[in-house]
């Protein structure tokens, strides 16, 4: 039988010599991705276990979580992760404050087609943009990994997702066709599954938009997400499920408060008001997102009833979207710019819902209390319908983008 | 193996920021045992299961959540669904595991005990109740040493093959 591309990558990555425990097979990673808040928990196991034999080369750490940290306690966890970056040889590695640490994968150079990544956050995923297998984990799966050098992984059924045609409409992104997947395949369609896109566009998506797709698996319940290389076909038997999604059909989506699977057009809640915009994460907070979001707002100004938030998801974007000038006109309109780290998303950081807010963000995640208050409610969606509800104050669709 | 609990009935979509909220992300035990949501106060003093339905601990890797559980003493989870992420780090601080396609009638009874490995559901006095999905043979091995730090302090046994 044909492998789909997630078996095949784990077989690539197989321990010889290392029998099956299960449905477990013993897999070497070629990258661990670890964010601070996760090292945090190992450091006593890490020690007693005689710390890592992994190589730093297979390393990336990053301080984005708590960057920079807002309470004395995150201070001085990071201060004590700092102390573990030294202990083990990891400052060449590490990245502290330039960004969330999967847009800094993406952004790294070791990171390639077939790459084996494992991280210990759950939206470790976002690799399969750029065609890795890349999934999250807890903090002592990766300590069991960094001693080791391996890992014990079971493989889950596989779904094809088609995706062909173009986008007919020019408020349609990334974030609409993860949202349709959303849609079409329900819970029970991403439990534990790999989740394998095929561009067939006739435009190619690119790899901001594949990033927004990949990142967002997880939240269905798929152990990971990727972009197949272009010579591959999807192979019918090899996949539990098989879907197509044609882009020109597509409209503007909305995940409704409390769950990534309350799917419905933009066009249904024309109208809603909102208390908050946020636009990054690691979801979509890329150049593209903050292109497009800036090409709305210019020249107009934000809502007086909206908070309206934009953080860059690394540095480098950050960078290129002012040298674009794209955080000037965020700015401009009534924008609060964060520093480029995870902000309010998971509730963590400036930009939290108080009581009765309601937000509508680019995020991957509109679970009750994700930013805050329980008492709060998150929509998401793509950056175009968040730019123009910071703007009017409530759902709608932007008029049609031009492209400058 | 035996576990033994309590019920706790916590309905669908419990996902980790409704059962942890981040903020209670903390190296203290103590702010990460009282961050526990929707439980009937903290520090309980009795062991317990845990019944959901579907779609439960999705979302964040924290494993904050996990320690919340297992200090506030719940031993085992029986859901509808378990997400991915939740149920290996579950497997690797020894809380047991397992799905059931309708755990709603055990909501009913007032304890339960789950025996592995084929994840028999029964009444304390031995009233079989249900079997859940059968435990593989890694998540076992893990469970049966009490979690993977102390499985490989032992060396990384493997239990028996599950006949």
């Amino acid at each position: 039988m044909t492998l789909t591309r997630s078996a095949e990558i784990l077989e690539q990555h197989r321990v010889s010599g290392k029998a099956p425990i299960g449905d477990h097979i013993a897999v070497q990673p070629d990258l661990f991705l670890m964010p601070e808040y996760a090292i945090s928990l190992i450091e006593a196991g890490l020690d007693a276990l005689g710390g890592p034999t992994v190589s730093p080369r297979r390393i990336l750490a990053a301080a984005d979580h708590f960057a920079p940290p807002a309470t004395i306690e995150r201070a001085e966890i990071l201060s004590r992760v700092e102390q573990i970056i030294d202990r083990y040889g990891w400052t060449g590695v590490y990245r502290r404050f330039d960004g969330i640490c999967h847009q800094l994968l993406l952004e790294d150079e070791r990171l390639t087609t077939g790459s084996l990544v494992v991280g210990a956050d759950s939206h470790t995923v976002t690799a399969g943009a750029k065609g890795a297998w890349a999934a999250g984990f807890g903090s002592h799966d990766l300590l069991y990994g960094l001693v080791r050098g391996y890992m014990w992984i079971a493989a889950g059924p596989a779904v094809a997702i088609v995706i062909h045609g173009s986008f007919s409409a020019s408020d349609v992104f990334g974030k609409d066709i993860i949202l349709e997947c959303f849609r079409i395949l329900g819970a029970n369609g991403f439990h534990r599954r790999s989740i394998e896109f095929f561009d067939h566009t006739d435009n190619g998506l690119t790899l901001d938009q594949r990033a927004t797709i990949c990142n967002m698996v997880v939240d269905g319940g798929a152990a990971n997400g990727l972009f197949v290389p272009e010579s591959y076909e999807p192979n019918s038997t090899a996949y539990e499920q098989f879907t197509r999604i044609d882009l020109g059909n597509l409209v503007p989506k909305l995940a409704c408060p409390g769950s990534p699977f309350g799917i419905n057009d933009v066009d249904e809640f024309v109208g809603t008001s909102i208390t908050q915009a946020y636009l990054g994460s690691c979801n979509s907070g890329r150049l593209e997102d903050f292109a497009v979001a800036a090409r709305i707002v210019r020249g107009r100004t934000v809502h007086p009833g909206v908070k309206a938030i934009a953080i860059p998801s690394s540095r480098s974007e950050y960078l290129k979207a002012l040298d674009a000038g794209h955080i000037r006109d965020l700015l401009a309109a009534g924008f609060v710019i964060g520093h480029p780290s995870c902000g309010p998303c998971g509730g963590i950081d400036k930009g939290i819902l108080g009581s009765g807010d309601i937000c509508i963000a680019t995020m991957n995640r509109n679970f009750q209390g994700r930013m805050g208050s329980k008492d709060a409610s998150i929509w998401l969606a793509n950056p175009a319908v968040v730019a123009e509800a910071a703007i009017t104050g409530r759902i709608s669709r932007p008029a049609a983008i031009q492209d400058q | 193996m035996k576990i033994r609990g309590a019920v706790t009935w916590l309905g669908d979509d419990i996902n980790t920021d409704v059962l942890h909220p981040s903020r209670f992300f903390s190296l203290d035990q103590l702010t990460v045992r009282d961050g526990l949501q929707g439980m009937d106060g903290p520090g309980g003093s009795v062991d317990r299961i845990i019944i959901a339905g579907r779609n439960f601990g999705y979302g964040s890797s924290r494993e904050t959540t996990i320690q919340s559980l297992t200090l506030n003493r719940v031993r085992a989870v029986i859901a509808t669904s378990i997400s991915r992420i939740f149920w290996r780090n579950a497997i690797n601080a020894g809380l047991c595991v397992v799905e059931l396609p309708d755990p709603r009638p055990l909501n009913g009874y007032d304890e339960l005990i789950i025996t592995l490995p084929g994840a028999a559901i029964s009444t304390p006095d031995g009233k079989e109740l249900a079997s859940g999905s059968p435990l593989d043979l890694y998540d076992l091995s893990l469970l049966e040493s009490g979690g993977i730090l102390p499985w490989m302090e032992k060396g990384e046994p493997l239990v028996q093959e599950p006949s």
